[in-house]
């Protein structure tokens, strides 16, 4: 899977350096989790597609 | 203008993007407003940006599947969040007839995660009785952060029927996290200065003083001597 596509955002100057790193990690917490939900249900949703079409979709999923 | 109450407002926001509680991010209640907001675009854009190359081919093979088929491949497999994404990448039209096929609580789910950037076209594709459904269901998930984004783009008569079937403490609690250019003043002109007096009253007893002091402060000065010529009665 290719990434990532866009850097973290820096967060607001105003923050000391310890919770600009804890608010870049919530970003990158939620940033990972939609990731895995992404892999995971891509991957199941393929054994729900009719099976003479399955060779297909992954194709164009490039799975 | 409280500028307290609209770095809380930004808040309340990016917890939600975030998926944390609001609790968490307390740290951030000296950051200027729009410091957040623009912080928090670029999490938009970084979350719904991520994943769109594969979900561009994954909206791609679902041309090659019936809209019942692919809400049935949605609902069971991909999950809400996933599908929200792709709703975004689809033909409105195409997501609209998918959407027909979901169930009212899926959509409802599906909706609080849809990309604020592209849902417009999404809303407009879409009947207003199943907007309105879905609008006073998200209200019952708590999902007034994702209505807030929502309400500049729905038309009047639409958002009217909406403000009609929600709370005031539902209303209250959107128009704190409104989005859009003059949100609130819509909000007034639709709902009517008699049923917001009633919902400004009514902020103590639900504990929402401080939506309602940010709803008022959003309104314009004519609304805000409107509100009060009656009160002075």
């Amino acid at each position: 899977m290719p990434r990532p596509t866009l850097p973290l955002p820096d967060p607001p100057r105003s923050l000391g350096s310890d919770q600009a790193a804890e608010l870049s990690g919530h970003a990158e917490a939620a940033l990972c989790r939609q990731r895995r939900e992404l892999a995971e249900s891509l991957e199941a949703a393929l054994g729900h597609i009719p099976w003479p079409l399955r060779g297909a979709v992954r194709r164009v999923l490039g799975l | 203008m409280s500028a307290k109450s609209d770095t809380h407002s930004e808040i309340v926001k990016l917890a939600r993007l975030l998926h944390v509680e609001q609790d968490s991010l307390a740290y951030l209640g000296g950051v200027p407003a729009q410091d957040l907001r623009e912080y928090r675009e670029q999490i938009v854009d970084l979350l719904y940006d991520d994943d769109r190359e594969q979900l561009s081919r994954a909206a791609e093979a679902a041309r090659l599947l019936p809209a019942a088929t692919l809400a049935k491949i949605g609902e069971r497999a991909l999950g809400p969040l996933i599908c929200a994404h792709l709703s975004g990448l689809l033909d409105p039209e195409r997501a609209a007839e998918i959407a027909r096929h979901f169930a009212t609580e899926f959509l409802t789910e599906l909706a609080a995660e849809m990309d604020p950037r592209r849902a417009v076209a999404v809303i407009a594709a879409t009947p207003p009785e199943t907007v309105v459904t879905i609008a006073v269901a998200m209200a019952r998930r708590g999902e007034h952060v994702a209505m807030g984004r929502f309400v500049a783009h729905l038309d009047d008569a639409t958002l009217t029927e909406a403000i009609e079937q929600l709370s005031d403490e539902d209303l209250l609690q959107v128009a704190f996290v409104l989005e859009g250019e003059r949100a609130h003043e819509r909000m007034f002109e639709l709902a009517g200065a008699e049923r917001m007096r009633a919902m400004l009253a009514g902020a103590k007893g639900a504990h929402l003083e401080e939506e309602a002091t940010h709803l008022r402060d959003n309104l314009s000065a004519t609304q805000r001597k409107r509100l009060q010529a009656k009160t002075a009665k």
